[in-house]
């Protein structure tokens, strides 16, 4: 009898606990300021150093709603591929992607690679990272011109400014057409803009479609006056004396094979957006697509007069729930600056949207938050999803860098015209001095 | 104008960019569409000796404390992309028309250097007694860089004044050698990249992409023909802060520098690519003109009218360069060689003969002879390995960047009588000997803390004849100024950077940036 009261009560008691964790967790609506008074609101719903920021005071977050479907906003091909690339491809043992029927490696995909995802497959984690990258192969080649700021607890320090070029060999239409003599995944060229004494360095990546095979990285330093090999395996330092690393980029830029990944759960997280409603694209003379000047700014404390929380937090995005999956991420090379990283990945369009840092011994270190932006034409038929505003924010240091999307005098070219050339040893030097 | 004005000038400079600077970004003259835009830099540099002159230095009153550099410079550049205007100007139609895309730059260098000025007696001496020399030397005022880019498809170039490199070494230069070096302000003290002097240069490339199993291949060529440019790398007035050692010669001296022919031309071709997309690699072949001029005895009929002349002859150089990364290590490895063929050298019997008096007379070796410059053939090479290391006791945010270089140097035919052109104190006919194989190594490591504002790095270098140097610095980054404090000494003997051993400094910059 005693055994069977046991029983009973190893049976129910899980299920009361997670009942009364259900009631404990108090559900967000639009409309909701989370703030120390009402943080408990959001608990679970953001990584837990975000709910400690609210906590604090350093963040208040405004619950919103968005006014259109991201699944919906992005480019035709990448809509239509979410339908026909459903179990099309796989990963083989090298985590090349492959079709799933002849084995064979493809290198001329359009849209995401996996729509569908299931959280038993051993490969799961590999394959919710490609989706993140083909989501912005998706949008073609792009220049961006990127503004940082660089923030300290006590307010603004300072800004730097550069241009990015970013060849897509894979995943649109425009990619097809092109010749891939040097199997790549895209070329990315980095030039930095100013202040003076760092105007002129450029960074040129070749990042080969090959998961096992590593990046070659080349730089120009006016100090020198050349192009120099750089190595490509110093990943976790930071750059440009920001807070982020290489890999940082965009949530997770490193080469899939670099990390032992866990899938840890799937659940629903608010998530920043510009606004509620999409940004609007204008088409350019060579057909591609541009950033608009009345495009939403996204203001930081530092901005706002009165402002009492941090100078980096963001005040005037929305928060919006939304499904993403979360994955644990550790670095095979065991120099690698950070311990575990947990991504949380939106999987409407495929982009990180959190990034939790932590250090060696295991205690949290540095958090990326990244928003998503989505653009549709005037005439409404053609979308696209890419990264906007993106902020690091080193706890240790009391120090963060914002990474800034496209800006009213920050016009970022989409779907751009641009050539293998400039992207050879010889072609990087137009951008040097 | 007198030294105050050329301060106040430079100070009213300075203003200028404060207010031209106040937003911390790039000043664009079309912010919607950055096509066209101008950056700068106004800097104060000032370094005190803290050795007093010794040996063969002049002037030989300077001491530790006094003011050996006070070097004030704005530079103002301006990067036009014209793809734009050439759709739009009449003038840049063939631009469009031919589907070339074009950018400019152009750089306007103003330079005051105070020390003649400001400086303690013994300089403002120098400049008294050569003051159109001087004068000329303190203040300049140039369009520094202006080129054209012109690139289409696999096409490339870059016409105008302009600054080119090869090859993989820092520091010393092998492959390096196009432009010349500006050793007068600062000497071995100043960045390699603030010591070239640009060139009108027509420059291009073409790139094959890939052939085989070389990915990027291309050619790149330049000429500097002579009839443009034939500047060679300026020679220090005498008695100037940074002029090596000399004794006090009873002869003239003549700087001979080559006449603007086509035959004085400067040019080179090399090709390049990536082998099996892990190894650059680059071969290349190029004339120039060396940094440190040769030097001989010139006389007439009368060997009691004669003369020391510098020239600058031309050198030949063939080499190539390889450099890849090596993951297992995560080192990157530079390596470098380079053939020169006809140096010249420096034998005193050769180049400053004397020849006996027919009757010796106390104190008196002999009349001046006429000179001639030996040349040999030299191999040189490099090889350098940079690495990021964690050294977390030091720094938990930031790695450490670690640079470290071994240059060699093999003279073909070396004759024991070859010697560097410098005089041991107090015999100004013992010359430092040169040996057949020549060695340094440089080591260079920074990181940084507090976000990137402030940086330590630690330059050193190591003659294996016996030479150090080692080159301390701080930088601080206080938005939108820049400050630095620097260190620079030299121990050991007199040989190569050893000449300037009685040179040891601190420097203080300070620089404002319009961003």
């Amino acid at each position: 009898m005693i055994r069977t009261k046991a029983h009973a009560c190893l049976v129910v008691v899980p299920w009361l606990l997670v009942f009364a964790a259900g009631q404990g967790r108090c559900d967000v609506s639009p409309g909701d300021v989370i703030d120390t008074t009402s943080w408990e609101k959001a608990v679970g719903l953001l990584p837990d150093e975000i709910i400690d920021w609210i906590k604090k005071g350093d963040f208040v977050i405004r619950v919103g709603q968005l006014e259109y479907k991201p699944a919906e906003c992005l480019p035709p091909h990448a809509v239509k591929a979410l339908e026909e690339n459903k179990g099309k491809y796989t990963l083989d043992e090298n985590d090349s992607i492959v079709e799933k029927e002849t084995g064979k490696r493809v290198e001329k995909i359009i849209g995401h690679p996996f729509p569908e995802i299931d959280p038993q497959d051993p490969k799961v984690c590999e394959k919710i990272v490609y989706n993140c990258f083909y989501t912005a192969h998706a949008n073609g080649s792009f220049i961006a011109y990127l503004h940082t700021d660089y923030i300290r607890r006590s307010g603004y320090e300072r800004s730097t400014e550069g241009e990015m070029h970013n060849l897509s060999m894979v995943g649109n239409p425009a990619s097809l057409a092109m010749e891939n003599p040097d199997r790549m995944e895209k070329y990315t060229l980095f030039v930095a803009k100013s202040p003076y004494d760092i105007a002129g360095a450029a960074i040129m990546t070749w990042r080969y479609l090959d998961p096992q095979k590593q990046d070659n990285t080349f730089a120009f330093l006016p100090a020198i006056r050349r192009v120099r090999r750089m190595s490509s395996g110093n990943r976790s330092d930071a750059v440009f004396g920001s807070d982020a690393a290489v890999d940082d980029s965009g949530g997770f830029d490193g080469k899939v094979t670099s990390m032992e990944w866990k899938y840890l759960r799937a659940q629903e997280a608010l998530i920043p957006f510009p606004s509620e409603n999409v940004s609007r694209l204008k088409k350019n003379e060579q057909g591609g697509w541009l950033s608009s000047a009345d495009i939403d700014v996204m203001t930081y404390g530092h901005e706002k007069q009165g402002w009492a929380g941090a100078q980096w937090a963001p005040v005037n995005m929305i928060w919006v729930k939304k499904p993403v999956v979360v994955l644990e991420a550790k670095a095979k090379d065991p120099y690698y600056n950070y311990g575990i990283q947990q991504l949380w990945v939106q999987t409407e369009t495929w982009g990180v949207v959190y990034k939790s840092i932590y250090d060696k011994v295991g205690k949290h270190w540095k958090t990326f938050v990244g928003q998503a932006r989505y653009f549709e034409s005037e005439d409404k038929t053609f979308h696209l999803a890419h990264a906007g505003d993106q902020l690091v924010i080193d706890e240790r240091a009391n120090h963060a860098t914002i990474f800034r999307g496209p800006m009213p005098t920050e016009i970022w070219k989409y779907f751009a015209e641009l050539h293998l050339d400039d992207f050879s040893l010889a072609g990087f030097q137009r951008f040097c001095k | 104008m007198g030294w105050s004005g050329k301060a106040v000038s430079v100070f009213a400079t300075g203003v200028l960019f404060l207010l031209l600077g106040e937003v911390a970004e790039a000043l664009y003259v079309d912010p919607d569409q950055k096509t066209l835009e101008i950056i700068g830099r106004a800097q104060s540099r000032v370094s005190f000796r803290l050795q007093d002159s010794e040996g063969f230095t002049q002037p030989e009153n300077v001491g530790c404390g006094d003011l050996a550099q006070w070097r004030n410079l704005v530079i103002v550049e301006m990067n036009h992309d014209l793809g734009r205007l050439s759709k739009n100007l009449g003038i840049l139609y063939p631009l469009s028309a031919l589907n070339l895309k074009a950018k400019s730059h152009v750089v306007g260098r103003f330079l005051y250097e105070g020390v003649y000025d400001a400086g303690p007696e013994a300089f403002r001496e120098v400049e008294r007694e050569d003051r159109e020399n001087i004068e000329n030397f303190k203040e300049q005022y140039d369009l520094w860089e202006m080129y054209l880019d012109l690139a289409r498809g696999p096409v490339f170039f870059r016409v105008g004044k302009q600054n080119l490199a090869w090859g993989e070494t820092d520091v010393f230069r092998l492959l390096d050698g196009i432009n010349p070096l500006d050793n007068t302000f600062g000497g071995v003290f100043e960045d390699l990249d603030d010591r070239r002097i640009p060139l009108w240069m027509l420059r291009g490339s073409y790139n094959f992409g890939r052939v085989g199993f070389v990915s990027s291949l291309a050619v790149e060529g330049f000429c500097v023909p002579g009839v443009w440019d034939v500047r060679v790398a300026p020679v220090p007035p005498n008695r100037t802060p940074y002029s090596a050692p000399q004794p006090e010669s009873p002869l003239p001296t003549v700087v001979r520098t080559p006449r603007k022919t086509m035959s004085n031309s400067r040019w080179g071709v090399r090709i390049m690519g990536v082998v099996s997309d892990d190894f650059s690699v680059s071969l290349g072949h190029y004339r120039s003109y060396p940094d440190i001029p040769a030097l001989r005895l010139r006389t007439e009929e009368n060997p009691l009218e004669a003369w020391t002349e510098i020239c600058f002859p031309h050198i030949e150089v063939s080499g190539g360069s390889l450099s890849f990364w090596e993951q297992h290590t995560d080192v990157v490895v530079r390596t470098e060689v380079a053939w020169f063929w006809d140096e010249p050298v420096f034998i005193p019997e050769i180049n400053t003969p004397i020849v006996p008096l027919p009757v010796p007379i106390p104190g008196i070796p002999g009349l001046p002879g006429k000179g001639r410059i030996p040349t040999k053939d030299a191999l040189k090479w490099s090889i350098g390995l940079d690495k990021n290391i964690w050294i977390r006791p030091l720094n938990r945010q930031r790695t450490f960047t670690a640079s470290f270089q071994y240059f060699g140097s093999w003279v073909q035919d070396y004759e024991e009588r070859m010697r560097f052109p410098l005089a041991i104190y107090p015999d100004a006919t013992n010359f430092s000997a040169a040996k057949a194989f020549e060695g340094t190594f440089t080591f260079l490591m920074n990181t940084d803390y507090y976000g990137g504002d402030i940086i330590p790095q630690m330059v050193a270098a190591y003659d294996v004849r016996g030479v150090w140097m080692f080159q301390p610095s701080v930088n601080f980054i206080l938005e939108p100024f820049r400050f630095m404090i620097q260190y620079s000494g030299i121990v050991g003997n007199m040989t190569g950077f050893g000449a300037f051993r009685d040179r040891d400094q601190i420097t203080f910059s300070f620089s404002y940036l319009l961003n």
